[in-house]
């Protein structure tokens, strides 16, 4: 991995804060001290204790340590949370990006929408930020696609004929949720069910009993679409599996919720920061071994009497809780040791929930909840149910519960190693089903089974794969890299201002940063890229001069390039070569330039509103304060070759020429637009002469024709 | 008129413009020299701005052709002390630079530069340049 993927710009948290690049491998390092420094205040915290227990005579000694414990667990946590804080970046730049997909999507399929966008200010992990456009954009992509009906249903079932698909980013718990929202049909459970039996993965006559929630989960199924035909949009080989795939890859799950001819809701749930294994953990005993669940996953923790707890046929064990029936499990036996011998007749119990399912485990004790860090296993040393060790207080080892894996051993799942994508089931065949929790509809999912080199499983704090040491062999590009990478994200959002105002300032800006965006690639030695910037540059140049009209179909040439380069950029963070343009952006590039004009088309296009002057001779002209009463105003049209010279130094040599001879009131170019280089074909510009000096104006055409390689010059009097 | 020592005309005749090359490197300055020759052009040398400021306080000049980076003093502040002078302000002055970004060329122009030749140019082109600077209304 390039460097600069590691690399943080601090700026992105707010503007106006100073600001450096900060590499995220050491971010990640202050982090795990951060993390060591809290285990050494629980320690201390504990050594307070014992002296003010234990020993008397220093009992202002044990006052200080205690204080000292109090202090450097408060820093502690400070560090840690400011840390998190500065490797998170907020949603402006995905959101930008999800906007114009959102535009695309809705142009190509020729379905307008209403897009929205909520939570903009929902600050993400930078790592997470990278990985989860692509979630995202299926699950946009597939609802305007195929849950947004076509007008005419919507108008035939009563609906606003322009349907609205919403992605809200909001916190909950530890976790960030995003939602992908449409008022469509929904899903279509027939469907479903049918294509789910001509796939063989479920009985015909099974398949009619299932509940919403199981044929849910056979659209994760890799190849399950209930589209009839994959269209354009939605037919990109990329299924809901590969979407549930990279949410587990960052810890996180994926959600449906459908509602018949209201709309569905797609929920992308990642835990808040996953920036290092500091979490808030509750210990267990279980015989002489320490258990580690996170925090967050402990429904409740409750004895239960013994006489409470149903057996049924063999040596199932339930218990109720809250009115549903849960089953019991020795958390010893769980792991294959012998069970937890009960002492009284109470039973210790913790009620674990994960992905909305829910289990009683009996365990001997319960301890009390702690930060802890935790250290992975080493790949190969894996222990099955469990993630790592973590150091405890008192220097004892606990064991980390690795919820995911915890289950599956529980429930007997058969994890498949290596089928990526492939859903762990229930010995007996059926998709898991764990008494319902609720009557929300919300369906949970089993996250895909855990491949062997690579845990892909919730596991709530475990960091992203692979970011430890690459970041060490610092490429010198990655200072351009990240540059570009900031650049693309502002030009995105810079355009979609400009599909919103169509305004030459707009114009303006974007055509700068189009420019300095090809001013990086050409130092970065990307040719082929820094050319289509310079054609997307040019047809901005005309935008923002109002040459070029700003229609959709030229938004589409933009976002494209906008796209395109986006793909470059990600190409050079992987070390490969920018790739090929498509046809479509080359060409659509390709319509919008100028063509080279005739003297005569000069003519035909010339509109000198575009001056900036107003040619009505009642109007006011503001641009020269010299001009006296009386005085005539000319138009000057000029055309000219400028031989072996850059046109736009003929063309500021010419309109010089005319300012030692007249009254430059305005011109096209402008003298500014000369100095940047910009100059096309011709010249337009509006004198004023004074009445006694008309025989200027021919001696002006005879000297710029024959020194200026002026081969057309027409000068227009106004009344 | 006695002969000025920075002078390598091959004549100095009445009808034949006199021009001054400024430009630090000697073989370059040669091939401008080349160049301008063959529009029988009266040559004055200078090696930067400061030499060629003593040359056009002792020597009548009609067109300077300057390059931009020297030492001493460079065409940038050249052109602008050129159109400081009175004496001077009317004299034409034509940059000759490797430099092709519109950058240079506006500076130069504000500057006070007539105008601007990137090297190596042709003959043709020099004499076109020094019609035009030297052309009125």
């Amino acid at each position: 991995m390039s460097e600069s993927k590691e690399s943080v710009r601090a700026s992105q948290m707010g503007v106006g804060e100073e600001s450096m690049v900060v590499r995220l491998s050491r971010l990640d390092k202050m982090l795990e001290l951060a993390g060591e420094v809290i285990i050494v205040s629980a320690n201390l915290n504990a050594l307070s204790h014992q002296l003010h227990e234990g020993m008397s005579v220093s009992r202002m000694l044990s006052e200080d340590a205690k204080d000292l414990a109090i202090t450097s667990s408060r820093i502690s946590s400070d560090l840690h949370n400011l840390v998190t804080d500065v490797r998170t970046v907020d949603m402006s730049d995905l959101f930008a990006r999800f906007r114009r997909l959102a535009r695309d999507t809705s142009r190509r399929l020729g379905k307008p929408i209403r897009f929205k966008l909520e939570g903009e200010e929902i600050c993400i992990d930078k790592k997470i930020s990278e990985r989860i456009y692509d979630p995202v954009a299926h699950q946009i992509r597939n609802a305007i696609d195929h849950g947004i009906e076509d007008r005419e249903a919507r108008q035939a079932a009563g609906k606003d004929p322009v349907g609205e698909v919403t992605v809200r980013v909001r916190n909950l718990d530890n976790f960030t949720i995003i939602d992908v929202m449409d008022d469509g049909r929904g899903l279509q459970l027939d469907a479903i069910r049918r294509k789910a039996v001509e796939m063989g993965l479920v009985e015909e006559s099974a398949a009619e009993g299932l509940a919403e929630d199981a044929l849910f989960e056979f659209l994760f199924q890799a190849g399950f679409s209930t589209a009839r035909e994959t269209t354009g949009t939605s037919g990109r080989g990329v299924g809901l599996d590969v979407v549930r795939d990279a949410m587990a890859a960052i810890g996180g799950e994926t959600r449906v919720q459908s509602v018949p001819g209201q709309g569905s809701t797609f929920s992308l749930v990642m835990p808040l920061v996953t920036a290092v294994n500091i979490s808030d953990s509750l210990l267990v005993r279980a015989r002489n071994n320490t258990f580690v669940f996170p925090i967050s996953s402990v429904v409740a923790s409750l004895s239960v009497d013994v006489k409470d707890v149903t057996t049924t046929t063999g040596r199932a064990r339930s218990i109720m809780y809250l009115g549903s029936i849960l089953p019991l499990f020795d958390l010893m036996a769980v792991f294959g040791e012998a069970p937890i011998e009960v002492q009284d007749d109470l039973l210790r119990v913790i009620i674990i929930e994960h992905k909305k399912e829910r289990l009683a485990y009996c365990v001997s004790d319960f301890l009390s909840p702690q930060k802890i860090v935790i250290s992975e296993f080493d790949e190969g040393l894996k222990v099955k149910g469990l993630l790592g060790t973590a150091t405890l207080s008192g220097r004892q080892l606990g064991m980390v519960i690795d919820l995911q894996e915890l289950f599956a051993l529980t429930l007997g799942y058969e994890v498949e190693a290596d089928t990526r994508g492939g859903v762990g089931r229930l010995r007996g065949g059926a998709p898991a089903s764990v008494p319902a929790t609720g009557p929300k509809r919300e369906v949970s999912l089993p996250s895909p089974s855990a491949s062997a080199g690579e845990p892909a499983h919730a596991s709530l704090e475990r960091p992203l794969e692979g970011e430890e040491e690459a970041g060490e062999g610092a490429l010198p590009d990655s200072v351009f890299l990240q540059e570009l990478e900031s650049m693309l994200g502002r030009l995105n959002r810079e355009l979609l201002a400009l599909d919103e105002k169509r305004d030459t300032e707009t114009a303006d800006s974007v055509f700068r940063l189009m420019h300095s965006i090809k001013g990086n690639l050409t130092m970065y030695g990307a040719e082929r890229p820094a050319g289509i910037t310079h054609k997307a540059e040019s047809l901005l140049e005309r935008a923002r001069r109002r040459a070029l009209e700003l229609r959709d179909e030229v938004f589409d040439v933009l976002f494209d390039a906008a796209s395109y380069l986006e793909e470059v950029v990600a190409a050079f963070q992987k070390q490969e070569p920018a790739p090929e343009p498509s046809r479509r952006l080359l060409e659509g590039l390709a319509a919008y330039q100028e063509a080279p004009k005739r003297p005569d088309e000069f003519e035909e296009e010339q509109d000198l509103n575009r001056v900036q002057v107003k040619l009505d001779p009642t109007g006011e002209f503001h641009l020269s304060s010299r001009r006296r009463a009386g005085d005539l105003l000319f138009q000057c049209r000029i055309h000219f070759e400028p031989g072996d010279q850059p046109r736009f130094l003929v063309a500021y040599l010419i309109l010089r020429r005319l300012q030692n001879v007249a009254d430059v009131l305005g011109a096209y170019p402008s003298l500014a637009d000369l100095e940047a280089g910009l100059c096309e074909d011709g010249l337009v510009a509006l004198i004023a002469v004074g009445p006694q000096n008309l025989g200027v104006i021919e001696r002006l055409e005879q000297n710029l024709k024959r020194y200026f390689g002026v081969t057309h010059f027409e000068a227009q009097a106004f009344a | 008129m006695e002969t000025p020592p920075a002078a390598t005309g091959d004549s100095v005749t009445g009808g034949e413009l006199r021009v001054l090359v400024v430009e630090d490197y000697v073989t370059i300055r040669k091939a401008v020299i080349q160049v301008l020759k063959t529009l029988h052009m009266t040559i004055l040398e200078a090696g930067n701005g400061l030499e060629a400021l003593e040359v056009l306080e002792r020597e009548p000049v009609d067109v300077v052709f300057t390059d931009l980076v020297m030492p001493e003093m460079d065409g940038f502040e050249l052109c602008e002390e050129i159109r400081r002078r009175p004496a001077l302000r009317h004299l034409p002055v034509i940059v000759i630079s490797t430099h092709r970004d519109a950058q240079y060329v506006v500076r130069a122009l504000r500057m006070g530069a007539d105008d601007y030749l990137t090297k190596p140019f042709t003959a043709p082109l020099a004499e076109r340049v020094v019609e035009r600077a030297m052309s009125h209304v």
